[in-house]
């Protein structure tokens, strides 16, 4: 008798690879048979639930280290920011939160990459995707196409992708965005106003998808006058009337 | 209520709802376990927080895929650590070089006050750590290669120039004996 076999019973096909399944280490051909063995198989499937625990407990067995406090800090900025964005999609208030403790060195070596919108306060210290006007929050460029505007630091989510946005009064703006990756299928970015005393993002038919090597360049419309801040979300095909997803550009004029 | 007080099941409804609040203690319960693995796996402290952090942030913005009846929220959440350092290893250029460096690494733990919830997760580790020292050294090698080296058997039967068939049979005879040494604990984990 093997461990894949009990006695007077028929091998149940595939019971090798139990082991290497559950351990995730199964060739990619051979996964797949396993796989469709295993949608058919009730004796296979209880093999895999025996041995499942195990490998779930198996992450355990890393010598236990703390997490770096800055990293902590680094997480629940992004979060707490996209908390705040999403409650302004919905209506609601801003959480009115002690600013987060500084830690010493805490930029280290990880100021190279961020993934996520970071917290206001970090933007001067950190290598976030784009940035022109830290610190004053914005200020005049001259890198702005000739038209005239004001240059406003973008917040990206995307790590390695940068932008930056022109914002010309009335006139509107616009949007110079790269790396940026493409939106799910049959969905797109659209750009969202949040207007002053109204924390309701306000939707625009401003609609894109980046081209093959991650720009793109967006005409912001309406009268950007009474404009707090301009959001980028994903979004079905077409557009929303809402933001359905967390957005991942945020523009603070 | 105070989340610190909730289970971590009900956190996540919380969490799906936006509650950031929420995300912060489950972060706090599970985030060392989750840098730990991390670096267990990438080897590198820098490489350890890239996949931290992209993992929690990918929980919290798919904290609605949580599924209770698939197990604890601590093992769907090192699932996605496990998942992404994965992927972070199989991209990175010291692949090879890593390994050389799992040697030697010192369980740290600060000096400050430990909750209990702290001490029972150090006792759990221990437990683990102990039940993988009984395994015979070519079980351990084969499963400590296919899920903290990301190694498929394949690779792991080249690299020890052994058959497939015998390395699968290692795996699956070291995570019985694994089952068998842990007990309750796997019981516990689901």
């Amino acid at each position: 008798m093997t461990d894949t076999q009990r006695p007077g019973s028929d091998p149940i096909p595939h019971a090798e690879n139990v082991g290497a399944w559950v351990l995730g280490a199964l060739d990619e051909e051979t996964a797949k048979d396993f796989a469709a063995e295993l949608e058919r198989s009730p004796q296979l499937r209880a093999q895999v639930a025996h041995l499942q625990p195990v490998v779930d407990a198996l992450p355990m067995g890393a010598p236990q280290m703390d997490a770096p406090s800055a990293l902590r800090d680094r997480i629940m900025a992004t979060v707490r920011e996209e908390a705040d964005l999403q409650r302004a999609a919905n209506g609601e208030p801003r959480r009115a939160r002690p600013e987060p403790e500084v830690t010493p060195g805490a930029s280290g070596s990880r100021s190279r990459r961020f993934l996520g919108l970071r917290p206001w306060t970090a933007i001067g210290f950190a290598c976030l995707a784009l940035v022109v006007g830290i610190g004053a929050g914005f200020a005049l460029s001259t890198d702005d196409g000739g038209l005239g505007g004001k240059t406003v630091s973008v917040k990206i989510a995307f790590v390695g992708a940068t932008g930056k946005m022109v914002d010309r009064g009335r006139e509107g703006g616009r949007l110079e965005l790269t790396g940026i990756p493409n939106p799910d299928k049959d969905h797109v970015y659209q750009v969202w106003l949040i207007r002053a005393g109204n924390p309701k993002p306000v939707p625009t038919d401003a609609l894109f998808t980046p081209n093959g090597q991650g720009h793109s360049t967006v005409n912001v419309p309406g009268d950007l006058r009474d404009v707090d801040q301009v959001l980028v979300s994903e979004e079905p095909a077409g557009g929303s009337q809402q933001p359905t997803t967390t957005p991942v550009i945020s523009a603070t004029i | 209520m105070d989340p610190r007080s909730i289970a971590d099941e009900d956190l996540m409804q919380r969490l799906r709802d936006g509650d950031d609040d929420a995300f912060e203690v489950v972060y706090e319960r599970h985030g060392t376990a989750a840098f730990s693995l991390a670096y267990r796996i990438v080897g590198t402290r820098s490489a350890a927080e890239d996949v931290v952090q992209e993992a929690f942030l990918s929980l919290w913005r798919s904290g609605a895929r949580y599924d209770a009846t698939r197990g604890s929220v601590r093992t769907w959440v090192l699932g996605i650590v496990h998942h992404r350092a994965i992927d972070n290893l199989r991209r990175s250029a010291v692949h090879s070089k890593r390994r050389a460096s799992d040697e030697g690494i010192e369980e740290r733990f600060a000096s400050k006050d430990r909750t209990d919830v702290e001490v029972a997760r150090r006792g759990e580790a221990e437990q683990v750590r102990r039940a993988l020292d009984t395994l015979p050294a070519d079980q351990l090698r084969v499963v400590e290669l296919a899920y903290f080296g990301g190694f498929s058997h394949s690779e792991i039967a080249t690299m020890l120039e052994t058959p497939v068939g015998t390395i699968k049979g290692r795996m699956r005879l070291g995570l019985e004996k694994l089952r068998h040494q842990l007990g309750g604990l796997v019981e516990v984990t689901r």
